[in-house]
């Protein structure tokens, strides 16, 4: 009896502040203060540490619950509705639909990119969220990581199946890559050079790796130096190539089929070959002068490529059989569209904490990734493939890129109106005639949409489109929800300005 | 790149170091009819000009300001390109920021200067070279909004490129005559790849005119102009179809017009007319009834015609830019003036209350005056579109719909403090509790368009990004105004705030508007409405709305009697 008599109080207690004004005005209150906050963080960093503290976090969410709960029981206590309360039960109905669309959306609604070059068929959307694959065998598993910002507090993800915990994180990372011996007879070379000279007299090292494109053509000022290997012969087509990441499959397609910036106007390479332990060198200058080096690995020995500016390469170290190790560190650039990706540390769970990170991951104890890169792991005499991704959603249909349109306003590179022309593939191979996605006009294809978002500049002309792909189910609620919501407001203003003239 | 050639192509001058410290005599200007030669089409900045917007354009980025003493700027820009040599001494150029002045070893008290005097350090020199080997900082963002930059260094690249305006104007780099043909675009006098019979024509003629212009043969100069202009025309191929697209059209039609509505000036007229009518307006409320209706005529007729230039105003811009005026700060400032007159007109007729056409002239001047005073921070010109405003449809409702809720906010705003200045003189409670009535109504019209503005953009979000609603600060601001708004009306309706409460927090509210329309464009810079932003204004805007707040705090003190307890 007493119980329930307290329990029923309390209960009377809870539905009292529930439909009281107060809590409205004070939920709008910190739901104000938090908005203002939020506007500011996003001005001084960026948008995803807003969304950290402020618009994706429990607290926020728990403030809008709070809001929706409100309006819902302040909506109920007017039970028996009369005539009268129309207008104010539709504006509450109309804000509740709003929210629990919204609500809709975030849970089960798609909201993502994907990017694909003229000619090519993509169905591969990009979300902006991040995980570890982990391909065991023919096992896949996946483990979320939350993106966290550089000032806060990063919670490790533990990989108990496999003895592993991701315990380090890195907002905006920079790499440093090491080479060392793999143990294994079928790695790729890598050799390290230093080359000096130039108008500036610059000194700088660099590594040249067999088991990577972008190792194995690198980029010195104007000078490409290239390390030949079966993988990478001379006469393949020139690559772009991004020394700060490895690549993964997919970013050395992008580089096959896309390289307009570089390698137009030819300047002075060096194509280094190995042979036995030996290295054998070709400079070969702008005007195409061509020096031969033979040399093995000195620090010492200064060798004249007959460049421009004096340049002289010397050889460092060679590695027959190398394996890539990275170590990052956090980035000089920490916000903004400049500040480069992310990266993880994968550590073995019983690492001593004690250890340096440079001692765990030459140790073979630790292995930074970065974002798209991946790595595999031996545990318990099985191979394991790790990759740290983006999440990833396949569509049960692709699209194609027939032609990416750019319009641009007489006389300047401002982008007038651009747009993209795709085929929808139907199954076995077939396709859709050319459909145009442009700015303001979608396309809906089985309850999703595409949007023309933006596009990569490209030179003579951009090739590279990128779609918004979304479905939101939620959508019909907000809308008829913001219908209602004005509806509401309008009669709730109207009816008290017809009483008041009566009066 | 462009930048580095052109400084380094500056020193095309003799008389470089001795000049600048002698007293300069006037250069003369000529005061000829330049009608004609104003409406010669033009293409820059993406669309199709006369002539005299063109030259107003150069007035306004070499000097930031909107005249040169007195010149017209037709006859400014001839004599600019006929006389460089000699404006290469006069200070012209205009250098705002005091860290740059500093950096440049120029004066700090003069706030313009002449060319030679800026190339005189090697700072901006060295400057521009580094601009042209670091080729990234010159690509525009995709949004085509401004990144945030430092200022001083953004104050360095536009010094840079009035030198290289003044220059091209001389060079005739600046002079895009020469109309798009076979898919090459509208090129400048200056263009070397330009053979044809006609470019070579639009140089011969332009070639004789200025020289008659060097001569002041005044004849041969009209003569010149008058054969510039033809040439031009017939060298854009009206008659050919294939050449004319939409826009091009309807700019060849309104080239006129242009012309007309730059030298009218309709929004100073505006103001001007405003400016009078709220003062008469004042005289009603505070004269006695005999001599009332008389000024209540003359108030109502000066309104009426403050009113019709506003609206040939904004209706010529209509029609000039071929879409609604709502794509920058200028435009909409003007827009919410007209938008604060017309709910003040509509509440007008049916309430008969001096004091609402009283307020909304007093806001409306406000309005007009503030874009008219700063053309430098306001761009007042007529830009074509980014890529996702481009369409009518859209623009139309959703920006319209916002700005008006704006403009009843500012109603709203206004009548509430003349309730405050009524708290003040200790009015009786009637009167009080009727401006408050007008001030509600003017709130609720803004709470229902506000309301639905951010919803249909909400949709047009929808339809151009695919998502509803992104928290992103511009949307995020419109909810923050919303929602003070909505906590007024709701503590209103359940009495926790009286009559002095609602006229203060209807004016305080009304800094979230402030902060929504003018803040995430100019203070926060970020998100996806890029397209609007722009830097500047701060000192004005944060010192008017901080006496704004200050004036409420000071009614509420004398109010609620704080300042008594304090002497006690």
């Amino acid at each position: 009896m007493k119980f329930s008599e307290t329990a029923g109080k309390f209960f009377e207690r809870i539905y009292e502040i529930l439909i009281s004004l107060k809590l409205a005005v004070i939920t709008i209150g910190i739901l104000l203060v938090s908005l203002i906050t939020a506007t500011f963080l996003e001005s001084i960093y960026d948008t995803p540490t807003a969304q950290y503290w402020v618009y994706r976090s429990f607290w926020f969410y728990l403030v809008l619950l709070c809001l929706g709960l409100n309006i819902l029981f302040v909506a109920i206590s007017r039970w028996p509705w009369k005539k009268h309360h129309t207008a104010f039960l539709l504006a509450h109905l109309g804000i509740m639909m709003i929210l629990i669309g919204s609500w809709i959306t975030q849970r089960y609604g798609l909201d993502g990119n994907l990017r694909f070059t003229e000619g090519e068929a993509s169905s591969l959307v990009e979300l902006s969220d991040l995980m570890v694959v982990v391909a065991d065998g023919p096992e896949v598993k996946t483990f979320p990581i939350q993106w966290t910002p550089p000032s806060a507090h990063f919670s490790k993800v533990r990989m108990d199946d496999y003895g592993l915990v991701v315990d380090r994180w890195i907002t905006h990372a920079e790499g440093d890559y090491d080479f060392m011996d793999s143990g294994d007879q079928t790695s790729q070379p890598a050799v390290k050079i230093r080359v000096q000279g130039g108008p500036m007299r610059i000194v700088q090292d660099y590594w040249l790796w067999g088991g990577d494109v972008n190792f194995a053509r690198r980029q010195a000022g104007p000078a490409q130096i290239k390390l030949i290997t079966e993988k990478f012969p001379l006469e393949k087509e020139d690559l772009k190539v991004d020394p700060k990441r490895l690549s993964d499959p997919k970013a050395v397609q992008a580089a096959h089929s896309a390289s307009p910036l570089f390698g137009t106007g030819k300047g002075p390479e060096l194509r280094i070959r190995l042979k036995g332990g030996k290295i054998e060198a070709e400079a070969v200058s702008r005007e195409g002068k061509k020096v031969q080096i033979t040399a093995e690995p000195n620090a010492e020995k200064v060798y004249e490529t007959g460049w421009k500016g004096n340049v002289t390469v010397s050889f460092l170290a060679i590695v027959p059989h190398a394996t890539a190790v990275a170590t990052y560190r956090p980035s000089q650039i920490q916000y903004g569209n400049s500040a480069p990706s992310s990266a993880i540390r994968i550590a073995a769970q019983d690492l001593d904490p004690q250890t340096t990170d440079q001692q765990a991951v030459r140790s073979g104890k630790a292995v930074w990734l970065g974002l798209g890169e991946r790595a595999v792991f031996k545990i318990r005499d099985r191979e394991v493939a790790m990759g740290f991704t983006t999440q990833r959603v396949q569509l049960p249909f692709s699209l194609k890129l027939k032609e990416f349109r750019i319009d641009r306003y007489d006389g300047s590179r401002d982008p007038k109106e651009y747009s993209s022309f795709v085929h929808v593939s139907q199954g076995q191979g077939k396709y859709t005639d050319p459909i145009h996605i442009r700015m303001n006009e979608p396309l809906q294809h089985n309850g999703i949409t595409f949007y023309q978002a933006s596009y990569e500049e490209g030179f003579p002309r951009p090739v590279t489109s990128i779609l918004s792909v979304n479905r939101d189910p939620g959508r019909w609620l907000k809308y008829w929800g913001s219908l209602i919501l004005v509806l509401g407001t309008i009669l709730l203003f109207v009816k008290k300005y017809v009483r008041r003239s009566k009066a | 790149m462009k930048i580095r050639n052109a400084l380094l192509g500056l020193i095309f001058v003799s008389s470089w170091a001795s000049a600048s410290d002698l007293a300069l005599p006037e250069i003369p200007k000529k005061k000829w009819d330049f009608s004609e030669f104003a409406q010669t089409p033009t293409h820059v900045g993406g669309r199709l000009k006369p002539l005299d917007t063109f030259a107003r354009e150069v007035v306004l980025q070499l000097t930031s300001s909107r005249s040169y003493k007195g010149w017209d700027p037709v006859d400014f820009v001839l004599s600019l390109a006929a006389h460089p040599a000699d404006w290469e001494t006069m200070p012209i150029i205009s250098v705002s920021l005091l860290d740059v002045k500093r950096q440049l070893g120029l004066e700090e008290k003069r706030s313009h200067f002449s060319a030679v005097e800026l190339i005189r350090d090697s700072y901006l020199g060295q400057y521009a070279q580094r601009l042209g080997s670091d080729s990234k900082s010159m690509v525009p963002n995709l949004s085509g909004g401004v990144a945030k930059a430092d200022p001083r260094e953004q104050e360095i690249k536009k010094i840079l490129e009035r030198l290289l305006l003044f220059r091209s104007l001389a060079n005739g780099d600046a002079w895009t005559l020469i109309p798009a043909t076979g898919g090459h675009p509208w090129s400048p006098l200056s263009d070397k790849n330009q053979k044809g019979p006609e470019a070579t024509e639009i140089r011969a003629h332009f070639a004789g005119m200025l020289q008659a212009y060097r001569n002041e043969d005044e004849k041969t100069f009209r003569g010149g102009s008058l054969h510039v202009r033809q040439a031009v025309l017939k060298a854009m191929k009206l008659e050919d179809p294939k050449s004319m697209t939409e826009d091009l059209k309807r700019e060849v039609k309104t080239l006129g017009s242009e012309v007309f509505y730059n030298r009218l000036h309709p929004f100073m007229w505006g103001w001007i007319l405003y400016l009078l009518g709220a003062i008469l307006w004042i005289f009603v409320l505070v004269q006695n009834p005999k001599a009332k209706a008389v000024f209540n005529t003359l108030a109502l007729s000066a309104t009426g015609m403050g009113l019709l230039a506003h609206i040939t105003g904004i209706t010529l811009r209509c029609y000039i830019a071929g879409r609604p005026p709502v794509s920058n700060m200028y435009e909409s400032i003007v827009w919410v003036a007209l938008g604060v007159m017309a709910f003040g007109a509509i509440i007008y007729a049916t309430q008969r209350q001096a004091v609402l056409l009283a307020v909304s002239c007093v806001l409306a001047c406000f309005g007009l005056i503030a874009a008219d005073a700063a053309p430098a921070m306001m761009d007042p010109g007529i830009h074509p579109l980014v890529p996702v405003l481009r369409s009518n449809y859209w623009l139309t409702i959703h920006v319209l719909t916002i700005t008006l809720g704006y403009a009843a906010f500012a109603l709203s705003l206004g009548i509430s403090n003349v309730t405050l200045w009524n708290f003040l003189k200790k009015a009786n409670a009637s009167k009080i509790a009727g401006l408050n009535q007008l001030s509600y109504r003017a709130m609720q019209f803004g709470v229902v368009l506000l309301a639905a503005g951010t919803i249909l953009g909400g949709i047009w979000a929808d339809a151009s990004w695919g998502r509803f609603w992104g928290w992103d600060p511009k949307e995020v601001w419109a909810l923050i105004a919303l929602l003070g708004y909505i906590a007024i009306l709701h503590a209103r309706y359940v009495g926790w705030i009286q009559q002095f409460g609602f006229a203060a927090s209807s004016v305080v509210s009304f800094m979230l508007v402030v902060m929504a329309w003018y803040g995430v464009n100019f203070v926060l810079g970020e998100g996806k409405h890029s397209y609007g932003f722009a830097s500047g204004g701060r000192g004005p805007v944060f010192t008017v709305c901080g006496l704004q707040l200050l004036f409420v705090l000071w009614v509420a003190a004398r109010q609620q009697g704080w300042l008594k307890k304090v002497r006690l």
